[in-house]
């Protein structure tokens, strides 16, 4: 279970995060709404460790991840939306600096990094990579902890319909193995694979039920 | 791009040191005359001059016929001055108390080293040459006049020119003379060696500029996902620069130990210091760490290629300027020097010259721990700025 209570957060006089609250339960996709500047990026940086809130309490299984940075980075992976990786080094060198050997090898055999299909491009410089394949190896090197929470930051902008569909089918995985992803999007596509989803609007969080009807949702926002 | 620019200023220091010509020229200024052919003390004092007083290490001294002709000489290089002796100046009496000037002729624009020089050389040619010559013809004069025979005034004026000649000789061992150097306690090929070295130091970082290229704010947060926070960050960022420069500094000293080794060239004395090429890594430590910081933090802080590119070599354009790596700083006004010793690059230069000349090492040791730690400071509050959203 991931609880978020009473989080709050402002720039300066700008409140962004208002008392915001959110439970979610382990093996559930979360899709997070809202306009460009809503706040979605800095509520996910506060879970993923980026910066403090102003108060609140986030926790995973009753485990207050706030005042545990170390546990924090083991259960908490967080996908940026621009790619993290060193261009100049292959897929396999990015890989090297989270894995050990061993490790490498037994995900490469069975594990994250055969679902995510890195192996096929191990040695290709992160300059000569497709858009989808550097989210692929972004997710994989965030997977390293074996973590059980996901944050997303507009995972599949700027990706081809091939790999999304990759991605997805891993999102799917992840959550077959009790894992949560929190995503943060724009994309139909991806509010189509949550299992619940939540507009962030003046600070707070509100549910809401996608049915497909694309106008109702643009107003909402 | 490391190696070339650390080739590049090996083998500036190299020439700087190594050349013949510059041996050749650092000791030796032309200077021309004009008018005492025919006057056999002054051609003495002529010989004395250029085969057994210690000007000679410095001037070369080379007769003309006539003014013209030392003229052209002067405007095609080939002299750097010359002074025309009077006939008036040579054969009146009254000379001496008239005021009667040596005309003296160099080319202008040149202040500073060579003008100094110049001043120096032109005071040693009017005190041997005129001066001495000018009080024994005195003396001859007046000894006529009072009816001397001419045996005797040319065993008086002989006594004399003989005892002038020998204090003037002797003049060094006369006096204590402490030489201290150009700047800071060098010899001037130790000097630009020093400084060479340490401009090499202040602008590797530009090797690395590649570094600090494609960086992306994603890639700082993500590592603070993963647990390396800031000051983590840009310390392991930080020593993987400060190895790339210490990599350039291996290879200057490399050439400069091959060709200690294998060509057999004596830094030592060429220095004029007893400092090998080795003793660079042990020297430059401290500098190549301030510089290494203060690259990191522009390099990083600056955001834009062009921006980084042009900001970071004025700066140290400026620094290098103020801190005396082109000129020597003793020529600067005293604020100027007192703001040099405050900087990055004047405290290095202070610091590596007292290690050759033995001087004070923790005021300059002081100054440039200090920034080193306010650069890797201000670099970890970047960082910091960068990962926050």
């Amino acid at each position: 279970m991931i609880q978020i209570k009473s989080i709050t957060k402002s720039y300066g006089k700008k409140s962004v995060l208002k008392n915001l609250t959110l439970e979610v339960e382990a093996g559930k996709i979360i899709g997070i709404l809202g306009e460009n500047g809503s706040g979605k990026s800095t509520l996910l940086s506060i879970m993923a460790g980026l910066q403090h809130p102003d108060s609140g309490y986030f926790s995973i299984d009753g485990k207050d991840l706030l005042k545990n940075s170390k546990l924090r980075n083991e259960l908490v992976a967080y996908v940026p939306q621009e790619n993290p990786l060193i261009q100049e080094l292959t897929a396999l060198d990015n890989l090297r600096m989270w894995y050990d050997k061993a490790t490498l090898k037994k995900e490469l055999d069975k594990g994250v990094l055969r679902m995510l299909g890195v192996s096929q491009f191990l040695n290709t410089p992160v300059h000569h990579m497709s858009g989808g394949m550097k989210k692929r190896l972004t997710i994989a090197c965030a997977m390293n902890s074996h973590p059980k929470l996901m944050l997303l930051d507009e995972p599949t902008a700027a990706v081809d319909l091939v790999c999304r569909e990759d991605i997805y089918n891993y999102f799917e995985q992840f959550r077959g193995q009790g894992g949560t992803l929190i995503i943060s999007t724009h994309e139909v596509q991806e509010i189509e694979l949550c299992d619940a989803c939540y507009i962030l609007k003046d600070g707070a969080l509100q549910e809401y039920r996608y049915d497909g009807d694309i106008p109702h949702l643009i107003g909402r926002l | 791009m490391i190696l070339l620019l650390a080739v590049l200023f090996g083998t500036g220091a190299y020439a700087v040191i190594r050349d013949g010509s510059y041996v050749e020229n650092q000791k030796r200024y032309t200077l021309g005359y004009v008018g005492a052919a025919d006057n056999s003390l002054l051609r003495s004092g002529v010989f004395l001059l250029e085969n057994e007083d210690s000007a000679k290490e410095m001037i070369e001294l080379k007769e003309y016929e006539n003014e013209d002709d030392a003229k052209t000489a002067l405007r095609a290089g080939e002299i750097s001055a010359y002074v025309v002796i009077t006939k008036e100046f040579m054969g009146q009496l009254d000379a001496l108390a008239n005021g009667e000037k040596l005309k003296y002729y160099a080319t202008s624009g040149q202040k500073g080293i060579t003008g100094v020089m110049m001043d120096e050389i032109a005071a040693v040619a009017g005190n041997i040459i005129v001066y001495t010559e000018k009080g024994i013809l005195s003396l001859d004069q007046a000894m006529e006049e009072r009816g001397y025979e001419e045996q005797d005034r040319i065993l008086q004026m002989t006594d004399c020119f003989n005892s002038y000649v020998d204090a003037i000789l002797n003049r060094d061992s006369k006096v204590e003379i402490v030489s201290l150097g150009m700047s800071d306690g060098l010899s001037t090929p130790a000097y630009y060696f020093t400084t060479l070295m340490l401009f090499l130091f202040i602008m590797i970082p530009f090797c690395g500029i590649w570094f600090f290229l494609g960086q992306r704010d994603a890639i700082a947060q993500f590592l603070k996902a993963k647990g390396l926070g800031p000051a983590r960050q840009v310390l392991a960022e930080m020593f993987a620069f400060y190895l790339l420069n210490i990599f350039g500094q291996l290879f200057v000293v490399i050439l400069l130990e091959i060709s200690r080794v294998v060509l057999k060239y004596d830094f030592a004395t060429l220095l004029k210091i007893g400092f090998q090429p080795y003793m660079l890594l042990p020297a430059m430590t401290l500098p190549i760490l301030a510089f290494t910081a203060m690259g990191f933090f522009l390099l990083d802080a600056i955001q834009g290629v062009v921006n980084k590119v042009l900001v970071t070599f004025i700066i140290d354009i400026f620094m290098a300027y103020v801190a005396g790596f082109f000129y020597p700083r003793v020529f600067f006004p005293m604020e100027v020097q007192m703001l040099s010793n405050l900087l990055p690059s004047g405290a290095a230069l202070t610091y590596v010259a007292n290690q050759m000349v033995g001087g004070r090492l923790l005021e300059p040791a002081i100054v440039l721990i200090a920034y080193t730690i306010l650069f890797t400071f201000l670099s970890i509050m970047v960082r910091k700025a960068r990962i926050k959203l």
